[in-house]
């Protein structure tokens, strides 16, 4: 029997993506994977407090709890909570903990500007630890205590984490990519915690069975999620509809959100917009300067922004309104949908806000969302 | 080693290959799928240099940026017939009585690699391929400004040339910016003892299209 050759950094087998070269088999699936590593480091047990501004809900505070027992008797632990109920802080204790110990932390989510956003706020609570962020084109600094960055930047630490904390992990691009799977596997060396709103079928079962599922559906400001709202138009109409709706808001003072499928529309359906409302602009992920433009945003520089699924989860803006523009799209899942609906009234002053699927067809995947933010709602 | 896939694949987007068309038949069998492929948009530029003909075949844009990258920086040799092939056929025939002489790179990037970026890439033509032309020192001309590089000849020299007396040369490069290199060799050819001189090379940079046609001597 021939030898069969395996990926010693993806552990890859399929003949399909093995190349030769010189006379030597090399994996082709992995190729973007391949660079500096990290070294491992033990680190000086240090005595810190995370400063964080606000006090912890008693279920937030009973779950951060459960967190750091499960972490302790060295137990892996899913977080499923609804949009705006405080994940990233539910983990700040676990933190500390590991901190305690002189342990190594990760942090890791999909998206680029998440990570981004992550990195300022842990800055401000941990603001004497030695903080590493890395994401693609920001490579220079990657070691550090606590490291935040990209599922894609998992390649370069393997068996590096002691505690590593996955954010959103039903979020594109790791969602089904069996490659960046394996990377995050490889790179646990401890213990890991998920976390998301909109879990699947089959991680919730899998934690529900060991009993480490920790539940929270509510939010930290005790409201109700704001409950989606379809708009039925036709033949053109729903372009009147959204106009109104703009000038609306704008009159109100609302920083507003435009979701469109496709990043080509962003820039169409923005220079519609731009005619009767003014001050905004649009982002979608090929977008150079897109940080700024979000950056400008969040400081109310702007008033609106129109935006592909990129802005769909990990931001928070205070009194945000957001429509879902051609929600029929075979692209709006109903976790899409949930995660849209979450950006609304995250905010202990603003705590609600209008959320609507603007659409020439019902579906059913924007009446399953619906009837889900329903459902987490009668857990108040 | 058992490295033969049932199906084919595609090498860049690794999805499988379409069932065979009838037209297939007559075509060769492609290596990347159609959506791939339609990636690659050849400009077939034609231009002048030093008095001497040249080809282009695409524009240094995204793409051939893109995947140039992955075969010199990743070693990604699988992706290296994916330029030429759909005109490898056209291309032999165009230079069938030509020897290809590659432009020079760096011997110790081609020592890190394993293998030469562009004679790999224009192994697809069939053609007798003939590396006579060498850097003396390990200069990177990535970075140099026009002036800078105008003096590459300095750096290159013929090695045996008896090797092309009396040949028809195809000199091959894969990415031409301001010509300086294809000039370079031309000018070392010329003092050798050779018939025709004719350029090919896989892409040109914009700059480069406009200026080369001024730059005929």
């Amino acid at each position: 029997m021939d030898h069969v050759f395996r990926c010693p950094i993806c552990g890859n087998q399929d003949t399909k993506y093995i190349g030769m070269r010189n006379h030597q088999p090399y994996c082709r699936r992995c190729l973007s994977f391949q660079g500096n590593n990290a070294h491992y480091r033990q680190y000086e047990k240090v005595n810190i407090k995370s400063e964080i501004d606000y006090e912890l809900t008693t279920n937030q505070a009973k779950i951060a709890q459960k967190v750091v027992d499960n972490f302790l008797s060295k137990k892996n632990t899913l977080i499923y909570a609804v949009t705006g109920a405080g994940k990233t802080e539910l983990v700040f204790s676990v933190i500390t903990e590991a901190l305690h110990q002189g342990l190594q932390v990760g942090f890791t989510i999909p998206r680029k500007d998440v990570v981004i956003e992550l990195a300022q706020r842990l800055k401000s609570a941990f603001p004497t630890v030695d903080m590493a962020v890395v994401y693609g084109g920001h490579t220079e600094k990657i070691e550090g205590q606590i490291i935040i960055l990209t599922t894609h930047q998992l390649y370069r630490y393997p068996q590096y984490f002691d505690l590593l904390i996955f954010d959103e992990i039903d979020a594109f691009p790791y969602v089904d990519n069996d490659l960046l799977i394996t990377m995050f596997k490889r790179s646990v060396r401890g213990n890991y915690v998920l976390m998301s709103a909109t879990p699947s079928r089959q991680e919730i079962n899998e934690f529900q069975h060991s009993q480490t599922l920790l539940t929270l559906f509510e939010r930290f400001h005790h409201q109700p999620l704001p409950v989606p709202q379809i708009i039925f138009r036709l033949f053109g109409s729903q372009y009147i509809y959204l106009i109104r709706k703009c000038r609306a808001w704008k009159r109100t003072n609302k920083p507003f959100l435009i979701f469109v499928p496709t990043i080509a529309q962003t820039k169409i359906l923005f220079s519609l917009i731009n005619i009767f409302v003014k001050n905004g602009n649009y982002v979608h992920s090929k977008k150079e300067s897109r940080e700024a433009i979000i950056e400008n945003f969040k400081k109310q520089k702007l008033s609106y922004l129109v935006t592909t699924s990129v802005l769909e989860r990990g931001i928070t803006i205070a009194n945000l309104q957001v429509l879902i523009f051609d929600a029929q799209h075979p692209l709006y899942t109903p976790k899409t949908l949930i995660q849209i609906s979450g950006r609304v009234g995250r905010k202990l002053d603003a705590p609600e806000g209008e959320v609507i699927f603007l659409a020439n067809e019902i579906t059913h995947e924007m009446e399953t969302a619906i009837s889900d933010i329903r459902n987490k709602n009668t857990f108040l | 080693m058992i490295l033969e896939t049932k199906t084919p694949f595609c090498k860049l987007c690794f999805k499988p290959l379409k069932e065979p068309s009838f037209a297939d038949l007559f075509l060769q069998k492609p290596l990347i799928c159609h959506q791939c492929q339609k990636k690659f948009i050849p400009i077939f530029h034609h231009f002048y240099i030093k008095g001497i003909q040249g080809l282009a075949i695409y524009r240094y844009d995204d793409t051939i940026r893109q995947y140039l990258y992955q075969l010199k920086a990743a070693y990604d040799i699988e992706i290296a017939p994916v330029f030429l092939q759909p005109y490898a056929r056209y291309l032999y025939f165009r230079y069938r009585n030509y020897v290809l002489v590659p432009a020079p790179s760096t011997k110790t990037s081609d020592d890190a690699r394993g293998f030469n970026q562009v004679i790999e890439i224009f192994s697809e033509l069939k053609l007798p391929i003939i590396p006579v032309c060498v850097k003396t020192t390990d200069i990177k001309q990535a970075g140099l400004n026009y002036d800078q590089r105008q003096k590459i000849i300095q750096h290159l020299a013929i090695i045996n040339p008896e090797k092309i007396t009396n040949k028809n040369i195809l000199i091959v490069d894969d990415v031409m910016t301001t010509g300086a290199t294809i000039r370079a060799m031309i000018e070392l050819l010329k003092t050798h003892n050779v018939k025709n001189i004719a350029v090919l090379v896989l892409a040109e940079t914009k700059v480069s299209s406009n200026k080369t046609i001024n730059i005929t001597d």
